[in-house]
């Protein structure tokens, strides 16, 4: 699809801005791109059992550096989509292993893993080219 | 211009290949510090480098440290693209010797202007490299042929510094510059030579 087509595609994308993420601002910075943007998103989706992965097993070996590494991973990933949820969980999760602590470390790997499907969820829907969010 | 982009962030690749490619660029893309610190040290390493901060393997600004302290790469134009959003990490990069630094989530427009600027800065550099790299051989053959030279009065031999062995005149500047004879009578000399030839 060429740069104008492409352009043009992304008036027909009504996306709902939801904490879970925010696909019309992604595709705005993008300046338009919705193919590009859906590319994007499935590449995430197809990342994103990896990223956790990682994340669960530096929790289990209570690595703090690995852990601090693997929820930066997620939250770099995540705040392209402007996923808010899933960001603040894991900017949460990467303060506690910079600072050595990881008691909660568990309970806050579970919520980061329900952020993060609820926004796998929406972007599975918008690279299938559904709109985002719903 | 070849652009070196190392991101463990999937989306974020494919999004800046694709990108890249569009602005006339031709990407190198890696997914960790290791393999993006092996292109660095290949022969002919990109002039732009576009690094994440935090990756497996050598970390962004460990490698834009590295870039700094090598006479090789040090010209090189890094733009860190990250995560790490503080004043103190922002600080922290810029200090590592990144040329520009950019957060995450960035827009797409300003990214490729800085790119844009990256490229007009990297190609300078080179071209300022060049220029330097050849005045430097222009010196030295100017200070090969500075100084005191001992000449003979008569048949114009210069003494070479490494013992008493004269050398004609067209070969010592042959061998202490770029310059290049051609042999021919001028009319002074001719009838001389006619005599001195029986002609």
């Amino acid at each position: 699809m060429s740069d104008d087509a492409s352009r043009g595609a992304a008036h027909h994308v009504r996306s709902i801005a939801t904490s879970t993420c925010d696909c019309d601002a992604f595709v705005a910075r993008l300046g338009g791109d919705v193919t590009l943007a859906r590319e994007m998103a499935q590449a995430f989706v197809a990342h994103a059992p990896s990223l956790l992965g990682a994340l669960r097993d530096a929790v289990a070996g209570g690595d703090a550096d690995a852990v601090l590494r693997a929820a930066h991973a997620i939250k770099g990933a995540a705040v392209n989509f402007d996923a808010v949820d899933t960001v603040a969980v894991a900017a949460r999760l990467e303060y506690m292993a910079r600072e050595g602590d990881l008691a909660g470390a568990v309970a806050l790997v579970e919520r980061i893993e329900a952020a993060a499907a609820q926004l796998v969820a929406a972007l599975r829907a918008f690279g299938g080219s559904s709109p985002c969010g719903s | 211009m070849r652009v070196l982009i190392a991101d463990d962030d999937a989306a974020l690749r494919h999004g800046l290949r694709v990108q890249l490619e569009r602005w006339g660029y031709e990407p190198i893309v890696c997914a960790d510090g290791t393999s993006a610190r092996e292109v660095l040290n290949s022969p002919d390493p990109p002039p732009l480098v576009i690094l994440d901060w935090s990756m497996p393997g050598d970390d962004g600004v460990t490698l834009c440290r590295e870039i700094r302290s090598n006479p090789d790469l040090r010209s090189l134009y890094v733009v860190l693209l990250t995560a790490h959003d503080t004043r103190d990490q922002m600080v922290a990069g810029l200090s590592g010797g990144a040329d520009e630094y950019i957060t995450k989530p960035f827009d797409w427009g300003v990214l490729r202007a800085r790119i844009q600027t990256g490229a007009r800065i990297a190609a300078l550099q080179q071209s300022l490299e060049q220029r330097v790299q050849e005045l430097q051989q222009a010196l030295d053959i100017v200070k090969q042929l500075s100084g005191l030279l001992p000449i003979c009065s008569y048949c114009k031999r210069i003494r070479k510094d490494d013992g008493d062995y004269w050398q004609q005149l067209e070969s010592y500047l042959s061998e202490h510059s770029e310059a290049e004879f051609s042999h021919s009578v001028c009319p002074d000399c001719f009838d001389r030579a006619k005599r001195d030839l029986g002609l």
